[in-house]
């Protein structure tokens, strides 16, 4: 049985996937499942945001101490500072994704 | 032993090949003797209304119809149902495309990803999910 | 760890190795990422710990793809007994 989630979320901000990934974290997070957000990707576009839809859900599922990652590999060729993610975002190099996978019994991407 | 797979399809019909293998593979496991899922999230949310097709002429050369037929899934879906799959679509991803109105195909149920979609993980074995 | 692949961008690799780190890995590949059961992409593909790759032989036969002996082709029944018949741990790309 499945107990744990990681979704990591590859696509930007204006692709409605990106939003689906985020939806997906919160509800399983309120359903009881482990769940690891991931950014990767072009997805890392979503946290400079700092408002709309996609932020607020993820200001939400912070506040409810889900778990949010974000790859600095891919912060850093999108020109993202990691000083100015939004709080409670912790930065994880490339090559510990696969831990973070590791402790989840299934991994999905959007 | 039976498993229970869940899908999560995030692709519709006709924009690439991820709704066909969604639905051919959901056949296959249901045939077997699996319970099987299917979460129609995004675009996917298309193939779960009825066909309304054209009357007449459909005015579409013979070989498009033969490449575009055997890709709709509103049939294979329907067949799931009948076959007791378990499917279900985001009801928001249906109102973001202005079809929430529009008749289901057959056994198709309203959900949402809060309720649908995290009630689905609770009796999951293995997560498919199926997007672009 | 079983990778399920349905998307040809040369990015899928990169997740796999990302997301697999030293795991051996299985592939699993559906519509145009059966490019992958090709045989120029056997050498990376065994590089990154990819022991067996299966690609579904619906999607091979379309775009008349040769496999390398790495790859075998799969139908439906058995795609299902790849993610159902085990316990491995199935990612989706």
């Amino acid at each position: 049985m499945i107990n744990s989630l990681c979704l990591i979320v590859t696509k930007p901000l204006g692709a409605e996937l990106s939003a689906l990934g985020v939806r997906a974290a919160w509800a399983c997070h309120q359903g009881g499942f482990a769940t690891k957000l991931v950014y990767a990707e072009e997805g890392v576009d979503c946290l400079a945001a700092g408002e709309g839809y996609q932020s607020s859900m993820l200001a939400d599922f912070i506040a409810a101490d889900g778990e949010v990652f974000a790859v600095r590999e891919d912060l850093a060729r999108r020109g993202l500072d990691e000083a100015a993610l939004p709080q409670g975002v912790a930065v994880v190099a490339a090559a510990q994704l696969a831990e973070l996978c590791e402790e989840c019994d299934t991994v999905n991407h959007f | 032993m039976p498993k229970t797979l869940t899908i999560l399809l995030m692709s519709g019909s006709a924009e690439n090949e991820d709704a066909e293998f969604a639905t051919r593979l959901a056949q296959a496991a249901v045939k077997k003797g699996h319970k099987v899922q299917m979460y129609l999230f995004g675009n996917a949310v298309n193939i779960s209304k009825k066909e309304f097709p054209i009357q007449g002429d459909l005015h579409i050369q013979q070989r498009l119809v033969e490449h575009i037929e055997p890709t709709k899934c509103f049939g294979r879906v329907a067949e799931l149902t009948k076959a007791g799959a378990d499917v279900s679509t985001c009801h928001t991803n249906e109102h973001a495309r202005g079809i929430e109105s529009r008749e289901y195909v057959e056994g198709v149920k309203w959900g949402d990803v809060g309720g649908t979609f995290a009630k689905y993980l609770m009796t999951t074995d293995v997560l498919l999910s199926v997007g672009h | 760890m079983l990778f399920f692949v349905n998307k040809p961008d040369e990015k899928m690799l990169e997740r796999i190795a990302r997301t697999g780190g030293d795991e051996v890995k299985a592939l699993l590949l559906a519509g145009d990422a059966v490019c992958f059961a090709s045989p120029c992409w056997r050498e990376r593909l065994e590089a990154m710990d990819v022991d067996a790759v299966y690609a579904a032989g619906d999607a091979l036969a379309a775009r008349k793809i040769t496999a390398s002996n790495l790859c075998e082709a799969v139908d439906y029944d058995e795609i299902v007994d790849l993610l159902l018949g085990g316990d491995e741990k199935v990612v989706s790309l």
